[in-house]
């Protein structure tokens, strides 16, 4: 770094956190650095191109090493897996899981976040340390004890046994998100609120959920993202065909079922799973970026 | 508006701290008490007491009376004023104002009618639907205030609530807290760590150190005569100088206080309005000196010798420090600050003698710090 920048330039400005140095140096390092990150980029992107490009391939043109885009594109592999296939069912169900088990699990865990951060009681830390202590277990160890559970409840193919069971696996992780945000609330907020004779239900409601908007986002999506690409649950909890999901059907679409692999098929089917996450990404995270924004200014 | 009352407050936190360490504090109705003190006090916590924010360890609080100790901030129906204002980000200021009053289920057509009321009472009209981030500090602050006084409490309680606010702003709200205050004839506890606001400010001035009320006094009196060291040291801008002397008497019999080798006679007022002074006869003591108490006169004139060390024009007047040897505890030297007219000849360097003014000093106790009389009632 050089400074100052330039001295010839009249006004003197405060130093820049990232001031590259003039001349064909400075010029070097910004061709390097874009380099970087377009190889980078480039690197990330690679497999989405090559899926997208294999999925509007015939399967008899598919000679699995394609880079170049096919000069006669089909949707037929769209139109077979979303219509013969059921994958408009399954989508629908992949749907219902992810939004409603990140819904009770953002719910949940904004009551439990807040009950942790404003309410004194014995054993709070040690509470606090078993629920997030709880986020190392992995579903696999617990899929049989659940799935026995949900037997004796008579719930397994009916629709709130995967769901609940996702938003059981996802609460922790919720509670922990939103804990760290809520903990970093002005205390004085509450206070002002308790002299003010409100409610703690009323502070919860109209002080601690608009200020923690951008958390409330960041969570629900992240839940919802990670349940839409859950296969075990709901591939033990949702065995009726009518409520397959997206990746349980992306599962069976592999060679084990017909012996060869429908390539382009295969692709198809996860453009379309992977479609509304980069969607629901697009747009939730311009929401959390503006949610931050506003809820910076306390 | 009702009377409040600290009486035996004490607050311990795990681990030892002593917050408080048994406050005695009473407060009129309608009284606009100031509690000021450095940070760390113990201020805060005592406001935090009234509030039902802090619960105490010993001790009682009462309101109008009756121990509130056990009752939930809400059942005390005082306001509170916070530093950072506290208003609620995500709701408008028309939402903030009546967001106690909705909390107490107050009909809407009365809520609205006190909105109005205070809105223009504090000029916020035209703000009711902006947020609190499109604020300016003051109007922030008057907000606060707002939100105070449109519940129509028992009692306000105001922590450092000017402290956020530039120097120009905050002459002009502490005037007009006085005046609201006086309007409304509200009872007040009103917190700072601004010696000059707390003088202005209050009819009665706590000063508080180390968990303790050192002095609860008109501001007068806590000029005049402070009850011990620390109070002189912390009230007056700039506070007293504090010197060793040793008390004597004159040929004539008369009081005299030995200063840097300098003996200078404390004439008959002073053991007129100080007793125990003839008590303290061939000790040491303490000797506060005002930023009045003193006159400069040129070096070798008479007086305890000194040198300027610091001269501060402050525009209409001049604070100057002079260092005298041999004054301070142990024959160390030590300084007097004074204040004076601009044209004051002093120049840092300079050799000077300093005529101490004796109606206006103090004397304390070197063991305690406690002056050696407490002042009769003011």
């Amino acid at each position: 770094m050089s400074w100052p920048p330039d001295s010839a330039g009249g006004t003197p400005e405060p130093p820049a956190p990232r001031r590259r140095p003039h001349g064909w140096r400075g010029a070097l390092g910004a061709v390097a650095d874009h380099g970087f990150l377009i190889a980078l980029a480039a690197v990330c992107l690679l497999p989405l191109y090559v899926m997208l490009i294999a999925s509007f391939e015939r399967a008899a043109d598919f000679d699995g090493a394609a880079l170049l885009p096919t000069l006669s594109p089909t949707f037929e592999n769209y139109r077979t897996v979303w219509t013969e296939l059921g994958f408009d069912r399954m989508f629908v169900n992949s749907a219902v899981l992810s939004l409603s088990a990140a819904a009770i699990a953002t719910a949940l865990a904004a009551g439990a976040a807040f009950g942790f951060t404003r309410l004194r009681f014995a054993g709070r830390g040690l509470l606090l340390a078993g629920v997030v202590a709880t986020m190392a277990i992995p579903a696999i160890v617990v899929i049989v004890p659940l799935s026995v559970l949900m037997t004796d409840l008579g719930l397994v193919d009916r629709l709130p046994s995967a769901i609940l069971a996702e938003a059981g696996l996802l609460l922790p992780f919720a509670i922990f998100l939103l804990h760290t945000y809520m903990r970093e609330l002005p205390s004085e907020l509450f206070e002002a609120a308790e002299v003010d004779g409100a409610s703690r239900w009323r502070q919860f409601r109209e002080i601690a959920l608009p200020l923690a908007r951008p958390a409330l986002a960041t969570t629900f999506l992240v839940s919802a993202i990670y349940a839409w690409n859950d296969l075990l649950i709901p591939l033990v909890l949702w065995q009726a065909e009518q409520l397959t999901t997206l990746m349980v059907g992306l599962a069976l679409l592999g060679p084990s079922r017909a012996g060869t692999q429908n390539v382009p098929l295969l692709m198809a089917g996860v453009t379309i799973s992977i479609l509304p996450l980069a969607v629901a990404f697009a747009v939730a995270r311009r929401a959390v970026v503006r949610g931050l924004v506003e809820g910076g200014e306390r | 508006m009702a009377s409040l009352a600290l009486i035996g407050a004490r607050k311990a936190y795990p681990g030892g701290a002593e917050a408080l360490r048994g406050v005695d504090l009473a407060v009129a109705d309608g009284e606009l008490m100031v509690l000021v003190g450095p940070s760390g006090c113990g201020k805060t916590t005592a406001l935090r007491a009234i509030a039902g924010l802090e619960r105490l360890t010993d001790g009682t609080v009462e309101i109008d009376g009756e121990d509130v100790g056990a009752l939930e901030p809400a059942a005390r129906d005082v306001a509170m004023v916070f530093q950072s204002y506290a208003l609620y980000p995500s709701m408008t200021v028309a939402r903030n104002l009546s967001f106690g009053l909705r909390a107490r289920g107050v009909a809407r057509a009365e809520r609205d009618r006190r909105v109005r009321e205070i809105a223009r009472l504090l000029e916020l009209e035209e703000l009711l639907d902006r947020r609190p981030r499109q604020l300016s500090g003051g109007q922030r602050q008057r907000v606060a205030m707002g939100r105070a006084i449109v519940r129509e409490p028992r009692a306000f309680l105001m922590d450092e609530p000017l402290s956020n606010l530039d120097a120009r702003l905050r002459v002009q709200m502490r005037g007009e807290i006085v005046r609201l205050q006086a309007r409304l004839g509200a009872t007040m506890v009103y917190v700072t760590h601004d010696q000059v606001e707390a003088l202005t400010m209050g009819r009665r001035v706590a000063v508080m150190d180390a968990g303790r009320i050192r002095q609860c006094d008109t501001p007068a009196a806590l000029y005049e005569r402070p009850a011990d060291t620390f109070v002189a040291r912390f009230i007056g801008s700039p506070p007293a100088s504090l010197l060793r002397g040793r008390l004597g008497e004159g040929r004539d019999g008369e009081l005299e206080c030995v200063i840097g080798g300098v003996a200078v006679a404390l004439g008959a007022g002073a053991e007129a309005a100080r007793p125990a002074l003839r008590a303290a006869v061939g000790g040491e003591l303490v000797v506060g000196v005002p930023a009045d108490g003193f006159a400069l006169a040129p070096g070798g004139a008479a007086g305890i010798p000194g040198t300027v060390a610091l001269a501060e024009l402050l525009g209409a007047e001049t604070l100057v420090h002079v260092e005298l040897a041999g004054a301070g505890e142990g024959g160390a030297a030590a300084t007097v600050v004074g204040r004076f007219g601009r044209g004051v000849a002093a120049v840092p360097g300079d050799p000077v003698a300093v005529a101490l003014v004796p109606d206006r000093l103090d004397y304390f106790d070197p063991e305690t710090g406690l002056a050696l009389d407490r002042p009769a009632v003011a």
